[in-house]
This record gives C-alpha cells, structure tokens and sequence, in this order.
C-alpha cells in the first residue's frame, strides 16, 4: 500500500481560526475544497473532523454532495450533550451533516471524556453493529491511557502523538501491545507544533530545552538530503505498526509538499537515529504545557 | 434546537498578579485543564465552552481547549459582557452556567446543585455568591439566555460590560431592582474566608500543598476541611477577593 494511503487529513483549520494568528487562521472556503480535491485525488479517503471544529463538517458535507461517488471518509467527535438518548440522534445529524451513510469512525477528544461516557459504550456498539459507524477510537496523551483501553474490546483504534522526539523509544513498546490487541494506531502531532522547525537560537523555552536533540534532527535531514518536513513525515509513515498519520495543512501549497514527502522512505540507519533520540523530561513533549 | 444548559467558562493568560496563570502547572496539568476536567463530571451541563480573548497571547487557550474537544471562542478583552453573549449566541442554550478559569478546584457536584436549583425556582439569575458563604474558588452563576441577551442590550456601564453578571445582579430583586428574579443558592456555613481560587503566588502554593495532599477530584468540602485541619490559611488569607470588579467600580466613582 502507498503510504499516501495512510495520511488522514485534519479538517479544524478549516473550520474555525486556528492559524498562528487567530485572526488570519480559517482557510477560506474556496481553498478548502481545492484542497480536499487536491487530497482526494491523490490518495488521501479519510478526513479527521470534530462536532467542535465549527463549520468543518459543513464544508466536508459540501465536498461530499458535490462528489457522491468519491466521498471522503469521515473520523469526527462529539463535544457534549450526548445521553443514551440523545446519542443517536446525535450521530444521524453528522451523517446529513457529512452527507454520509455511514461514519468511518466515531472517536472520544479524551480519555477522560472516554471514562466519562462508558455507560453510553453498549449504546455505541449497537450503532456500530447497525452501521452508523465503522470504528470507535479514543484520542490519548499517554501510555497508561493506552494501557487501559487496549483491554477494553469495544474500542477499535487509539490515536496518540508521536513524532521524530516523542518517537519509538518513547511509544515503540505500549503500540506493539496495542497491536497484538489488535487496536489500530493512528497518531497525530507530527511536527510537534512547529517545534522542528524553529531556530534552536530562539528564546524559546522549549526549544532551548531541547536543543540537542533538535540540531541532532537537523543533522539527520541533512544527511538524508531531505527537509526536515519530509523527515518528519518520514518517520511517521515508515512505520509498520501504524495504521494512520494525521496531518493538518493550512494551504493547497502545504499539501502538495507533504504529498510529496509522503513518497520517501527513510533509510533503516536513519530511522534508528532517530529512535535513539531521548528526551526524559516528558512534559517538554506536551505542547498544552508549554504554556 | 439549541442546548439546554451551556457552561461557560472565562480564560485569559493576562492577570497582573500572577501572569499566564491558568498555564501554571500543577501535577503535570495546567490549571485550566485540571478546572475543564473537574467540570467535565458535572451531570446538569449539556457542553462546556472556552472564551478566551482574540490577544495573541490567548492563542494557546483557544487552541487547547478545540484539542481537549471543547467548544472554544475568542472576543473581547475588554467587553466581557459581549465575549460571554456572543459565543453563547450560536448554541441558543437555555440555560448559561458561568465560571472562571481561576477556580481550577471547582466542584462539578456542586455546579450540578446550582443548575437544579436555578431550573427548580426558575430564576433568571441564580448563584452561590449572592451571599458570599461558599469558599472564594466555588464561584458559580446560573442564568437564563434571556437575562444574558436583555443584559447585553441594556447594559451601558463600563463596570457592567468588564464583567458579565453585574447589570443583571444590580438590576435583581435581590438588590431591590425589578428586571430580574434572582436567587441565592445558600450554604450551611460561611466558609467565606477560605480561598482556593488563584490570584497571586501566595494562591498557587496553596493549590499545590492542597493538591499534592487529596489530590485532583474531591469535593469543595472536602478541600475546605483539608485547609482547616492543616491550618493552610495562612498561606493566602490577605487578598481581596473579587479584586477585579471592585477595580472597574473605583474607577467609576
């Protein structure tokens, strides 16, 4: 399989401001279907989205409507006001909303909004048995988290960051038994906010923090002959055990460059450097801490 | 359709007196996280929202709060009033439950007690600081949509649109006024002067001995006895509480 075909596309951009600056951040609505065409076109099937991504599902559901015989899957997530009762009707209001049959997967923001909703988890599996969804997923921070769910059956997938720093060494052992669970691992957090590409010189505390292992990366791309974009990517793709990589693009010039990262594969001396990449402080690969 | 009840809780990283701190860190958890998880438990509210400000430097809150699958919204710095109306308007709740960020140890129980209150009585306006017994950090306003939108319409005062509650609290039945119905939800003691909200550093090292001790999910009362019966008052007893409106109002005068 390509491994194109593992990219999913993050939708929140599209949805609500959500750039550097919030007020230049939303795509404008032209360019988003360039770019869902764009992805659709090259491989890309699945778009990640959220009920709390504004007008995300709108513009899929647009897309969608407009291209009902090559509609994207669709991952997205409930924000709130949702009971045994609600629920369905809940999930049947994505589905216009998408312009969808059928959901590919319906995933909690959080472990806790996941231990929160276990008593809905009986309802979730009858819709997913009647084909309101194909998957249930759970979005996690960290390996205990991931230890918990993979002794829960109902939960299909778990998608959890992992980049060139928060790497195997890190995630390598907790995803292997995830897949002998067999649980689909999807990850999200690739670039790590931006953070490969910042001058280890700037004031910045994270960065400063980890400077080593970030003018180490810089190395590794240079050797590689390759951007640090395609080196991150890189990483992430080339990896067996997971299933799908979440990326987020601001433009269709943004896609079109991590399309054509998507073709290289690391070499295996590279991908072991990188492994060998530690960082202890596990906070500092927490970008909700940063602060 | 729109939600029954929407909490709304306010986030700014600004603060004079302790910069960015809703980003202090306790426990591996900034305090806005440990505050958005406790409140994630409340039973009575349908969704949760963010409103934090349009300054760059607010930025980060936002975004959070979209990742943790929160709703999220960015306005006003300076008009309260209109950031709170504003991002309640596209979700029409009938209910609006306000809270602020720097009450990381909010009781989701306790909110839950609130709203039931407030839809019981049918009060435009119903909150546990009416009266001031509840221990400074449990701060909990219910309100109708209604009240917010009428508020937003008529309130001209610059104290009245800095903070969100005050033209409907002035205008209540409770200050003698005749716009709103307004109830207080009453404690057994005053606990008044306990504080778990934070202000200041002084705040902080309270939270942090309060939380490395009972940890992140007891109950307000809980919390409170803890601060009794390890005489941490000390810690933070000499600060203002609400310090933030009683300076909007001086300026007025």
């Amino acid at each position: 399989m390509p491994l194109i075909n593992k990219l999913i596309l993050g939708t929140v951009q599209m949805g609500i401001p959500y750039g550097v600056n919030n007020k230049a951040g939303q795509i404008p609505e032209s360019e988003s279907l360039n770019i869902l065409r764009l992805a659709r076109e090259s491989g890309i099937d699945t778009l990640d989205s959220a009920e709390a991504y504004g007008s995300a599902h709108q513009i899929i559901g647009g897309y969608n409507r407009e291209n009902q015989k090559k509609p994207f899957n669709v991952i997205t997530k409930i924000s709130g006001g949702i009971n045994n009762h609600t629920v369905e009707e809940k999930l049947q209001t994505f589905l216009r909303e998408l312009h969808l049959e059928k959901l590919d997967g319906l995933m909690f923001h959080s472990f806790g909004a996941y231990q929160e909703h276990l008593h809905l988890m009986d309802r979730l599996s009858l819709m997913k048995e009647k084909g309101v969804f194909r998957q249930l997923g759970v979005s996690v921070y960290n390996n205990e988290e991931i230890a918990t769910l993979i002794d829960d059956d109902r939960v299909d997938f778990v998608q959890l960051p992992f980049n060139l720093l928060d790497n195997i060494s890190q995630r390598g052992e907790m995803i292997e038994r995830a897949k002998e669970k067999r649980k689909a691992i999807h990850t999200r957090s690739t670039f790590l906010q931006g953070l490969f590409f910042m001058e280890t010189t700037s004031k910045h505390r994270i960065t400063e923090a980890l400077a080593p292992q970030l003018l180490r990366i810089r190395e590794l791309a240079l050797e590689e002959s390759v951007s640090i974009n395609t080196l991150a990517l890189g990483y992430c793709l080339t990896q067996e055990n997971i299933d799908n990589v979440l990326i987020g693009v601001d433009s269709v010039t943004q896609l079109k460059k991590n399309l054509e990262a998507a073709s290289f594969v690391l070499s295996k001396d590279t991908m072991n450097s990188i492994n060998s990449l530690i960082v202890k402080n596990k906070a500092l690969l927490n970008p909700s801490l940063w602060g | 359709m729109g939600l029954n009840t929407l909490l709304i809780t306010q986030a700014r990283t600004g603060s004079t007196r302790l910069p960015g701190k809703v980003l202090k860190i306790i426990l591996g958890k900034t305090l806005l996280q440990i505050h958005l998880e406790r409140l994630s438990k409340c039973k009575l509210v349908d969704a949760i929202l963010v409103a934090t400000t349009s300054s760059p430097d607010d930025n980060v809150i936002y975004k959070n709060a979209i990742e943790w699958g929160y709703y999220s919204f960015a306005g006003s710095e300076d008009d309260v009033l209109d950031r709170f109306y504003q991002a309640a308007l596209p979700h029409s709740p009938t209910w609006v439950v306000r809270v602020t960020s720097d009450c990381p140890l909010i009781d989701p129980a306790l909110v839950d007690k609130v709203v039931k209150f407030s839809i019981e009585k049918n009060a435009d306006y119903c909150s546990n600081t009416l009266l001031e017994h509840y221990p400074d950090g449990q701060d909990i306003e219910v309100f109708k949509f209604e009240a917010l939108s009428k508020a937003w319409k008529l309130a001209d005062k610059k104290s009245e649109r800095e903070h969100v509650t005050p033209f409907i609290r002035n205008n209540s039945d409770f200050k003698g006024g005749q716009n709103f119905a307004a109830v207080n939800f009453p404690c057994e003691k005053n606990y008044s002067h306990i504080r778990m909200t934070v202000d200041e550093q002084k705040d902080l090292d309270l939270i942090t001995r309060l939380t490395e001790a009972k940890g992140l999910d007891k109950s307000w009362l809980d919390y409170t006895n803890y601060i009794i019966d390890h005489d941490l008052l000390a810690i933070n007893k000499d600060i203002t509480r609400n310090e933030g409106l009683l300076k909007s109002l001086s300026k007025e005068e």
